[in-house]
């Protein structure tokens, strides 16, 4: 099966509306009151989520804890701003989704200024994993770095976070046409790198 | 363009591979970085009425962040995603499809290197492991610790690391350990303790490339019998008579035939009849698909064999050159890096390790590369 079929099996064309309301984005116990919880349990509640969608995107462990410290710096900044409860998780997700891209620039400029490059496969694989899958994922990884910032997260959100395209270009604040054409990119060099 | 199966391959690996991403956040971790947060909010709040300094601020911070190290976690967070961490020697182990299997205690750390049908190749960075090893004669399984080697075909065996000394006991089969001062094999309950220290200069670290393109280096040769050897220029035709034994000069013999020719001159351990084969072969056949093996291993023997890293540097550039996205640039830019350090050429050696971390941020020649670019 070609790639653009792949994606055009998995892309929901019939409920595009339902980005806004899918269950991944939405917070089903503070939609229901209609109100919007305090900055304190937003961290409590979505700290492991922003920190497990950073470490994806970055796959790099000792940056995420700046990327959250970043993230909710701008969450205590612009929670009072937020309307709808329903969309909290999505706007933190898109928060951090921004957050991860211009840290993954400010490391290329970082690699090119100062000569190094942060390693990420000690700590990207969890100890359960099997040999096999650890080679596999440092490989995905070592691909990943070689792709720009914009490209990488959207295929991550794809591939690794399991999103839809529609919450993909959602969560990356960009169109879907622009979202399939990131993750076909960056998945095609995947394939041709991967299978060598 | 890649067949569907490979892309439905590669998708369903990912799908399950997706799930071993570790997630580095445990209790004590989000109560240090509220912390942290809430510091910074109380920072921010002192900093509005200091705008007026901001320029100079900017700059020195920026200045301090590219050079300060990051703020550290609490220690407690070190093992805090892994299972039973509040065991003090908890044993670790990783399993591999085939049966085989590592132990490894606490302190121990393991990284797999290479997995295929033919090669499983690991390294031993630091502590005691035990290696139960199904046995397999088309699979070989190394283990690197150092500059040593360990190569079993089925066995179980405990190695140590610590201090650039190694430890290897044998419970059971037969292992082979290679060292800079040494070469043994050991069967079983029979035991050896080796240095693995870095290979100083003009000596040899064993390592394998690619499993397509393995190589077994035989001893070195001793240095008095190629003290007298002298460092062909690229640019002089080749004055050596053919022997009985080299393919004869004809343009029916092949690089493939050359290159196997010179594998066998080096297995019986006359590098220097390798190299003039290697050297015929890169000049009749300079755009041959193989010729960037050719000089790749032409490198390794004037490197390893000969002694003669300016021009294995220049060998090895010249792989990278023949074949810039193959599948052994990134060890010909490893070793290049390795000769131009051990030929005194040390800002080259620097410089072209400096490309190499940007390249392959996860590279499996990393340490090498970090070591004798003198990055580290």
């Amino acid at each position: 099966m070609p790639i653009s079929a792949v994606f055009s099996e998995r892309f929901d064309v019939e409920h595009p509306h339902l980005v806004l309301v899918d269950p991944v984005l939405v917070d089903p116990e503070h939609a229901d009151r209609g109100e919007l919880p305090p900055y304190e349990k937003v961290y409590r509640d979505y700290v492991r989520y922003v920190a497990s969608i950073g470490m994806k995107i970055l796959g790099n462990e000792s940056e995420v804890d700046d990327l959250v410290q970043d993230v909710f710096l701008s969450v205590h900044r612009g929670l009072s701003q937020v309307r709808d409860p329903r969309a909290l998780k999505g706007w933190l997700a898109r928060i951090t989704v921004r957050t991860a891209q211009k840290r993954l620039r400010y490391r290329r400029v970082r690699g090119w200024l100062m000569g190094g490059v942060d390693h990420t496969s000690a700590q990207l694989v969890d100890e359960h994993a099997s040999p096999e899958t650890g080679v596999l994922l440092r490989a995905v990884y070592h691909v990943l770095d070689g792709v720009p910032a914009a490209d990488r997260s959207a295929w991550v959100l794809r591939y690794i976070e399991n999103e839809t395209l529609p919450q993909v270009a959602e969560l990356c604040g960009c169109s879907l046409a622009t979202a399939k054409r990131r993750i076909t990119r960056t998945h095609q060099k995947m394939v041709r790198e991967l299978s060598q | 363009m890649k067949s569907d199966d490979e892309i439905e391959n590669l998708e369903k690996q990912l799908e399950s591979a997706r799930a071993h991403i570790r997630t580095p956040i445990s209790d004590a971790r989000v109560r240090w970085l509220q912390g942290r947060i809430e510091s910074r909010l109380a920072r921010r709040k002192w900093a509005r009425p200091a705008l007026g300094l901001a320029a100079v601020t900017c700059a020195s911070l920026l200045v301090w962040f590219l050079w300060s190290p990051e703020p550290q976690p609490p220690v407690a967070d070190a093992r805090d995603n892994t299972p039973s961490s509040s065991e003090s020697s908890r044993q670790r182990t990783i399993a591999f499809v085939d049966g085989s299997a590592i132990s490894l205690d606490d302190e121990s750390v393991v990284t797999t290197l290479t997995v295929t049908e033919a090669l499983i190749e690991v390294e031993l960075e630091q502590g005691r492991a035990n290696f139960q090893v199904t046995p397999n004669p088309q699979r070989t399984f190394i283990v690197h610790a150092g500059s040593a080697r360990v190569s079993v075909l089925g066995t179980t065996f405990t190695m140590t690391f610590a201090e650039d000394s190694l430890t290897v006991e044998v419970e059971e089969g037969t292992v082979r350990v290679e060292s800079r001062e040494s070469d043994e094999t050991l069967t079983t309950n029979q035991r050896t303790q080796v240095s693995a220290a870095a290979a100083a200069e003009g000596g040899e670290t064993h390592r394998l490339g690619d499993p397509e393109q393995e190589i077994v280096i035989p001893p070195e040769v001793p240095a008095a019998e190629v003290a007298n050897a002298e460092e062909p220029s690229a640019e002089e035709p080749s004055a050596e008579e053919p022997s009985a034994e080299e393919p004869p000069p004809s343009h029916e013999a092949s690089l493939e035939d050359l290159l196997a020719a010179a594998d066998s001159a080096r297995l019986s351990g006359d590098a220097q009849r390798a190299a003039r084969i290697l050297r015929r072969g890169l000049r009749r056949y300079p755009s041959d698909p193989s010729a960037s093996l050719a000089s790749f291993t032409l490198g390794r023997l004037l490197l390893g064999q000969l002694g003669q890293p300016s021009a294995a540097a220049r060998a090895f550039a010249e792989a990278r050159r023949l074949a810039p996205t193959g599948a052994l640039f990134e060890d010909c830019m490893a070793r290049e890096v390795e000769a131009l350090s051990r030929a005194g050429e040390d800002a080259r050696a620097r410089a072209l390790a400096e490309q190499y971390v940007v390249r392959f941020p996860n590279g499996r020649r990393t340490n090498l590369v970090r070591r004798y670019g003198g990055l580290r």
